[in-house]
């Protein structure tokens, strides 16, 4: 009996003394334990120069053009809204048929709003220069247009409203802050200014809040190597530097958006390369 | 061996009483005086039933290590003696301790009204309160009515509003009303002996008149949730004038409009 | 039978022991939590290669973990201390002496307790001051440094003191709902609607800065005193000013490192995640992808990693700046009866068309409320209908008519919340609206929760004589 008594004043003896220690924070870690703190100087190694800033521009330029074909059938998407639909300010965004611009294919399947475009500023290409001119970027009848488009950072971005109704600018970029800005009804000044001072890996989505199908794809780049397909899949990239490139095809129809991660291409001094970019249609994922 | 364990009964209640007797001397009390008219009726009750209980537990806990040492000190061999019981010691240890609890209850019924019974608080506070107090999961929401007007149970435009933070004034009876946003809370000013739940549902009002000016602290005594401990806010007791100037001050910081501060000029 | 008990009770001792230890104490080595889209990158990006070092080894390696913490001191947090560079240094036998000068801009501290050298030989020793004279910033070591200090030198007096304080009350008073790296997931954060804020984009929403900047420290320590009302969070109000700001400057650490983590992984997400390397697989070998991956990590993270930094110190410092402030340019209207009602013709009208989500009443009802939307980035349904804001929370418009003003009742800060929108949320900023009309809306809204019916504005308007205008 003595014993039994002794051994579990022992147990609860330890018991605390080890509870203790721990919620007085003398043993493991724990929120009351005061950290250390270790500097890091501003500085760190100076890194290697990037692409980008080169020390002398190529002498010798060629042209890039092709087409996006999507080969296979393409599925007839359905119109977004129906001219007359009962849905939200009607008589603005319902006055006229709104395709689904997720896919917009021309007859012989050319891949419309596909950007294609290099990942950096390729070594020995021209300096890059903002338009000073402002781009317009405009929405009527609750659709943006352009669609897709690529712009240089730094350029200023006007959007305008050619609705009666007021629509909202919110767009999702990675490098560059969000903007997320109500657009008065009939702003044909452009009272809303967007800068993208960084470039951006993939385009960025841009949407209006008010009405939730709206939709299009900004992509700022410091180099202008870059291209939207037009309404035939067509793009061209002029003076590019000669040499081997390797773009990137994008279109935001494709299973993990992207078409090519990595297309090779030649670009040959004063020729114009054509490249076809097949688009399958098992790609598609809508 | 027996003798330990009469011993050792005899040694804690000992040690309790010694740990009272020097509990004032080294903080281990009250935190101060009570500071409001009520905690001093407070204050006299629990000492007068400390008292009572005092001399019980010296009588009680002596006869019990009595007990022990007799059983202890009884040579191994002796008969033990047995007893059917005492109808008359029975009788007195009933009506005794009865007698001292109707008493104590009687005592204390006046105290009680004035704390619970709205009629009995002072005329002065009579659907006067001056402020709301709305308790909420973890912190003190007050509400005072546009200085000049009365106190609503719904919120009217004009009404001024802060957190964590009670001004009162000092040497008046002042009431304030006691509400709460969620879950049970408790309104505590351990300094002023005031204490009363916070129940969902019911505006409680609550009286008490600071003797002193000077900060007290509020504290939430029903358990909450997670932070109920650091529940804590202050009242801020101050003369009359003192408490306009506050809410004037309130009020204009709630009309801030960013525009005054820029050029300089507030009105 | 006493021997079969006493057996037991070894093995039972032991036992319970090690169920403490298990339970009680940790190993000493906390860590912050990686978000879920580090989590979902290729496991070489996550933890780097030989090329280089990966997103998590980046990223500790600037900002550390809850016990050993690194202060970047190109990040604009006010670390505690002062820093300094070494102006003299002494050493004999028996001791180590060195005289310091503040840096520009900078005090040296009444009371230190520790040096760090930041450059030089001796860069990363970390000494105590057996004592210490802030006057003439002369200070005698503790111990006799294994490189000795030379002038010039950066050295950092009593660094780290307002970080090491911000870190335990933190943990003491926020970490159990904002997580432990800030993430918003403590363990009682399960419980709650609206969810504790996830500093880790960077965004908080109830600021007095425009749409394009950070929250000020102002605006953060506004949020410690007075708490918000209608959510989960308290105020703080009883604390120490200094505590108060030490947590403040902890926020913001924890904020910068989880946008430095987020930025990070966005280089890094649209080849390396799991999803797009299985992408590829169908094109190309994971052996080519991973060297493709060690080639980025060396040559291009590192000067990425620094760049990053420059980002957050700039877009942090600015919000401290007076242009980063809204300042209505016109006082508040007079708040009459024929304000109010041109603000609430201003609410329905078709410019600002916020009957849209918060509804005809003001009672958060509007049509957007019951739309399903999609995640704009990865373009998915919601699970449930209404709006979300970009911690893919449901967040819907606010029941203006309750009086409930999360960001703060007064004039300026529903005019802040017009102006700028709410940042993270999808209310829009109404930068473009004249200021004139923004106050005819705030005067209506603070109406909203009086009236007797929606759009009576029955409660008469206030004199005023009594404001002094």
């Amino acid at each position: 009996m003595k014993n039994f008594i002794r051994n579990q004043c022992l147990v609860l003896s330890s018991a605390a003394v080890v509870l203790t220690a721990v919620g007085c924070g003398r043993v493991g870690g724990g929120a009351t334990v005061v950290p250390d703190v270790t500097f890091i100087p501003v500085g760190g190694e100076e890194a290697e120069v990037s692409v980008g800033d080169v020390a002398e521009t190529a002498t010798a330029f060629g042209t890039l053009t092709g087409r996006v074909v999507l080969t296979g059938t393409a599925p007839t998407l359905p119109l977004i809204v129906q001219k007359g639909a009962e849905i939200k300010d009607k008589e603005v965004c319902a006055a006229v048929d709104v395709p689904d611009e997720r896919l917009v294919v021309s007859g012989d399947g050319g891949v419309a709003n596909a950007f294609v475009y290099l990942a950096k500023a390729p070594k020995g290409g021209k300096p890059l220069t903002a338009d000073p001119e402002p781009f317009l970027f405009d929405q009527k009848n609750c659709r943006f247009y352009p669609h897709s488009v690529v712009f240089q950072v730094d350029r200023v971005v006007r959007v305008l409203s050619n609705d009666t109704v007021a629509h909202n600018t919110h767009t999702y970029p990675d490098r560059n802050q969000s903007v997320n800005s109500g657009v008065a009804p009939m702003d044909r000044d452009g009272t809303l200014e967007i800068v993208y001072r960084k470039s951006e890996v993939v385009p960025l989505a841009v949407k209006c809040d008010y009405h939730a199908w709206m939709s299009a794809w900004h992509l700022p780049l410091d180099h202008p190597y870059a291209s939207v397909t037009d309404e035939n899949g067509k793009f061209t990239i002029p003076d590019l530097p000669v040499g081997e490139h390797s773009f990137i095809v994008w279109h935001e129809a494709a299973n993990g958006k992207f078409v090519q991660r990595k297309l090779a291409v030649e670009i040959k001094a004063g020729e114009e390369t054509d490249l076809k970019v097949d688009y399958p249609v098992d790609l598609l994922k809508l | 061996m027996k003798k330990f364990w009469a011993l050792f009964f005899w040694f804690w209640p000992l040690v309790a009483l010694y740990a009272c007797l020097i509990a004032p001397s080294r903080g281990w009390w009250f935190p101060s005086a009570p500071l409001s008219t009520l905690g001093h009726q407070i204050d006299g009750l629990f000492y007068l039933i400390l008292i009572i209980v005092t001399v019980t537990f010296v009588a009680t806990q002596g006869a019990l290590g009595y007990a022990l040492w007799k059983g202890a000190t009884k040579g191994s061999n002796e008969k033990a003696w047995f007893s059917h019981g005492s109808h008359k010691l029975e009788i007195i240890w009933t009506i005794v301790p009865s007698f001292i609890l109707v008493f104590i209850s009687i005592t204390q019924l006046d105290v009680l009204a004035e704390i619970r019974v709205i009629s009995k608080f002072p005329d002065s506070v009579q659907n006067a309160p001056v402020a709301e107090v709305m308790a909420r999961q973890f912190e003190w929401r007050i509400r005072y009515p546009k200085p000049g007007t009365p106190l609503m149970n719904v919120a009217q435009p004009g009404d001024l509003y802060f957190v964590n933070e009670v001004h009162v004034p000092a040497a008046i009876p002042t009431m304030i009303n006691l509400r709460t946003q969620d879950v049970q809370h408790a309104f505590f000013v351990p300094r002023l002996r005031v204490k009363q739940d916070a129940v969902p549902g019911l505006i409680i009002p609550v009286w008490f008149e600071i003797e002193k000016a000077g900060e007290y602290e509020l504290l939430c005594a029903e358990l909450c949730g997670w932070g109920h401990y650091k529940m804590k806010a202050r009242i801020i007791a101050e003369s009359p004038e003192g408490v306009r100037d506050y809410l004037t001050r309130l009020e204009s910081d709630q009309n801030e409009d960013g525009v005054a501060e820029a050029d300089g000029s507030k009105e | 039978m006493e021997n079969s008990i006493s057996i037991s009770l070894k093995n039972r001792i032991l036992l319970s022991l090690l169920t403490l230890a298990v339970s009680g104490c940790s190993d000493g080595d906390s860590s912050f939590s990686y978000s879920s889209r580090t989590q979902s990158l290729i496991a070489e990006a996550q933890n780097g290669t030989d090329g280089g070092p990966g997103v998590k080894q980046t990223l500790d390696s600037r900002f550390g973990n809850p016990q050993q913490l690194k202060a970047w001191m190109k990040l604009p947090v006010k670390w505690g201390g002062a820093s300094a560079s070494v102006e003299s240094a002494a050493e004999s036998d028996t001791e180590s002496r060195i005289k310091v000068i503040a840096k520009e801009g900078e005090t040296l501290p009444a009371v230190a307790t520790s040096v760090q050298f930041v450059s030089g030989q001796g860069a990363g020793q970390s000494i105590l001051l057996k004592s210490w004279d802030d006057k003439t910033g002369e200070a005698v070591l503790a111990e006799i440094p294994s490189v000795k200090p030379a002038s010039g030198d950066e050295c950092v007096i009593d660094g780290g003191s307002t970080l090491k304080s911000g870190r335990v009350l933190y943990m003491r008073h926020c970490s159990h709902c904002h997580g432990a790296a800030g993430d918003g997931k403590g363990p009682t954060a399960e419980y709650m609607i609206p969810k504790p804020r996830d500093y880790r984009h960077g965004v908080f929403k109830f600021t007095s800065t425009n749409d394009l900047s950070k929250a000020s420290r102002a605006d953060l320590l506004r949020i410690l005193k007075y708490g918000i009302p209608g959510t989960y969070m308290p105020s703080f109000l009883l604390m120490k000013e200094e505590e108060l700001q030490a947590i403040v400057e902890y926020v913001r650490f924890l904020a910068m490192r989880g946008e430095y983590e987020r930025r990070l992984v966005s280089e890094l997400s649209s080849d390396y995640s799991e999803k797009a390397v299985s992408d590829r697989l169908g094109s190309e070998t994971r052996k080519d992808i991973v060297s493709e991956l060690q080639e980025f990590l060396k040559d291009e993270l590192p000067e990425t990693a620094e760049s990053l930094g420059d980002d957050l110190s700039e877009a942090w410092t600015a919000a401290e700046a007076e242009e980063s402030k809204i300042i209505p340019n016109v006082a508040r209207v007079e708040d009459t009866t024929e304000s109010r009602q041109r603000g609430r013709a201003l609410y329905l009208s078709k410019t600002l068309n916020c009957a849209d989500c918060h509804g005809i009443d003001g009672a958060g009802n509007g049509p957007q409320t019951v739309a399903f939307e999609k995640n704009p980035v990865t373009n998915e349904l919601y699970p449930e209908a209404g709006l979300h804001d970009v911690w893919d929370n449901p967040n819907q418009p606010r029941n203006l008519q309750r009086g409930i003003f999360r960001g703060g009742r007064r004039p300026i800060d529903l005019f802040a919340r017009i102006h700028a929108g709410i940042k993270g949320s999808r209310m829009p900023s109404f930068k473009s609206t004249p200021h004139e009309d923004i106050w005819h809306v705030v005067n209506y809204l603070l109406s909203l929760q009086f009236e007797s019916e929606p759009g009576a504005i029955a409660v008469k308007a206030t004199a005023p004589a009594e404001t002094g205008e």
